[in-house]
């Protein structure tokens, strides 16, 4: 990075933590901290509960996702709008009639305290050490992309982050994440510009385009109906509701955000906005991805776009079989330019279905000499993951590629700009997280379970303190998780395995008035069971993730009721 | 912003699937147009 790339980091931490601070005016009593008073306007809170869904690895990860596999990740979001919809008929009105501070305050009333204690612990330990992921993930890469200490650099995202929220709470977490988003489309509008640019003289958008589809990249509506096809438009539509529901109507990191506003219209505004934007803003990130494929198609890109690996294999015994690939690679990659070129400039008809297949032949050298760089990868290092692709790509590089190609052929200042908006949406995400953290310690445990008759100036103070401190094991989580790439698996598992089945309780809670507290507590425990058996069980393990949630939630309404009728003598229908 | 009448948050709910169904196909369109 050069010193203009430099500053414009400096300055967007400098603002933003600035920005966060001078909100703290604003907070003077417990529901001003995490509810700003129910004060927001529908945009700000739009913005946020954007910018709180799109975190770094989203970023990151999604443009990967687009040079490796093309489009078809957009379908992941096909459920979104409708989920907004039901939303908005449904738990936002509910949760802002009620006064609630947290969606699990809810289910006491509804339900029982063991209830809204075991949801707000299953909120609380994956969340937290979510967190600690959401500010790993992008660590690991940009100091491996740029050569930075991994402490520094996770304590550089996570320390102004939990600065600004423990000082100036959800105000803080709001208003920065407007500005946040503005970064973050800001910095995706000049790379996409960069690309399009970038592109070789005779070859504009439409042969880009056209090379793409050929390459299979345009890929962004599938019709199969394949439960082991991880995104297509059934699951994303289907199972993509279910968690949609789930995310943004049981996770309070969500539901704080639309609490916040000034009233219930202004709450579903603010989901609805979502429905709106949510499907082209992320067309958007993965097009930019499938343009960095075609860049890469007519300019050299590396065999390995994550560094260490291959650095590791040119110090080992093995580095003249890695040199001797990378001389392979570069041949295949010539003969791909020049079949992605034939291919660009063919006429409609025979002559480009011809030109087609014989890109396609090409680019199926590169991939099979990626592919003997993974193996010897795998071999030298251990690494498992190498086994795996997405798309054509390795598993492991697919997070590496966008850093790679903003560090390397972005010019000087968009570089910094597009590494301030890479922070921005992990900020974005764990201040909104370190926020609803605090709000289910305090008002769910402690001001519940061990202090219940305290001032408002008391909880103010243990508020600003759990936000400090959940920052900090953020922060060491992050630190931990950084060195074990199966453990950020296991943590955003964990959380798959709880959101259908909390999704579960709150549909039992609001369709179901003969369902009891021990029901619930049973069926929450039964789905997580449930999620957790058909994830690892081998005849089903295959089977897309996103098929997870609407199972829990099933399992939990089946279980739910079962042992509602059987323990009928309890509170039921509040 | 006071609380809409349910007819115009219905109106809304229309434009919102509406629009999800233009996304959709134009995303269909795009792959349909460019795949070779």
């Amino acid at each position: 990075m050069r010193a203009l790339d430099w500053l414009v980091v400096v300055v967007y931490l400098v603002w933003m933590v600035y920005d966060g601070l001078r909100r703290s005016k604003d907070t003077s009593e417990v529901e001003g901290y995490f509810l700003a008073n129910r004060s927001l306007p529908w945009w700000a809170v739009g913005l946020s509960v954007m910018a709180t869904q799109l975190s770094a690895i989203t970023l990151v990860g999604t443009t990967g996702q687009g040079y490796a596999d093309g489009m078809r990740f957009v379908q992941f979001y096909f459920g979104l709008p409708v989920a907004m919809i039901i939303l908005s008929l449904t738990l936002v009105p509910f949760f802002y009639r009620a006064k609630v501070f947290t969606a699990y305050e809810y289910l006491e009333r509804r339900f029982d305290l063991k209830t809204r204690t075991l949801a707000s612990v299953l909120f609380l330990c994956s969340r937290g050490l979510s967190c600690g992921v959401i500010i790993a993930a992008p660590a690991v890469i940009l100091s491996i992309i740029l050569g930075w200490n991994l402490t520094l650099t996770i304590l550089a995202i996570g320390l102004p982050t939990a600065v600004y929220t423990m000082v100036g709470g959800v105000q803080a977490v709001t208003w920065t994440d407007v500005k946040q988003m503005a970064v973050i489309v800001g910095g995706l509008i000049a790379a996409l510009g960069a690309l399009v640019i970038g592109l070789p003289d005779g070859i504009g958008m439409s042969e880009a385009l056209h090379v793409a589809g050929a390459a299979g990249r345009l890929n962004s509506v599938d019709f199969q109906v394949d439960p082991r096809q991880t995104y297509t438009f059934w699951s994303g539509l289907l199972g993509g509701l279910f968690l949609m529901l789930s995310y943004f109507g049981c996770d309070q990191s969500q539901v704080q955000r639309y609490l916040t506003a000034r009233s219930v219209d202004e709450g579903r505004h603010s989901l609805l906005m979502s429905a709106y934007y949510k499907i082209p803003l992320q067309a958007v990130v993965l097009l930019t991805g499938v343009l960095v494929f075609v860049f890469y198609l007519f300019n050299e890109p590396p065999m390995l776009f994550n560094r260490v690996h291959a650095d590791a294999i040119e110090r080992s015994t093995r580095a003249g079989e890695f040199r001797a690939l990378e001389v392979e690679f570069n041949r295949a990659f010539e003969a791909r330019r020049e079949a992605a070129t034939v291919l660009a400039h063919a006429p409609e008809g025979s002559a480009r279905a011809g030109a087609a297949e014989a890109f396609r032949e090409a680019s199926s050298g590169v991939v099979s000499i990626r592919s003997r760089a993974a193996s010897l990868v795998r071999e030298v290092t251990g690494d498992e993951r190498y086994r795996d692709k997405t798309g054509d790509t390795p598993v492991p590089d697919v997070n590496y590629v966008f850093p790679h190609f903003v560090v390397t052929r972005l010019p000087v200042g968009l570089v910094g700009l597009m590494i301030a908006a890479i922070f921005a949406a992990a900020m974005s995400s764990i201040a909104a997280e370190l926020n609803s953290l605090a709000t289910s310690t305090v008002i769910d445990i402690y001001k519940r379970l061990v202090r219940p008759a305290e001032t408002d100036a008391h909880y103010l103070v243990v508020s600003k303190l759990a936000t400090g401190l959940w920052g900090i094991f953020a922060c060491v989580v992050a630190t931990f998780a950084a060195g074990l790439g199966s453990l950020i698996e296991v943590v955003n598992r964990f959380g798959s395995f709880f959101y259908g089945s909390l999704l579960g309780v709150f549909v039992l809670a609001l369709a179901f008035r003969r369902a009891t507290g021990t029901g619930a507590f049973v069926g929450l425990g039964a789905g997580i069971a449930a999620v957790a058996l058909f994830a690892f069980h081998p005849a089903t393990k295959g089977i897309s993730f996103l098929w997870q949630n609407p199972l829990g939630v099933i399992v939990v309404v089946i279980v739910g009721m079962g042992v509602s009728l059987m323990t009928r003598g309890e509170r039921s229908g509040a | 912003m006071p609380d809409e009448t349910e007819s115009s948050m219905t109106r809304t709910y229309v434009l919102v699937v509406v629009i999800e169904i233009a996304v959709i196909a134009a995303l269909w369109f795009m792959k349909v147009t460019f795949s070779v």
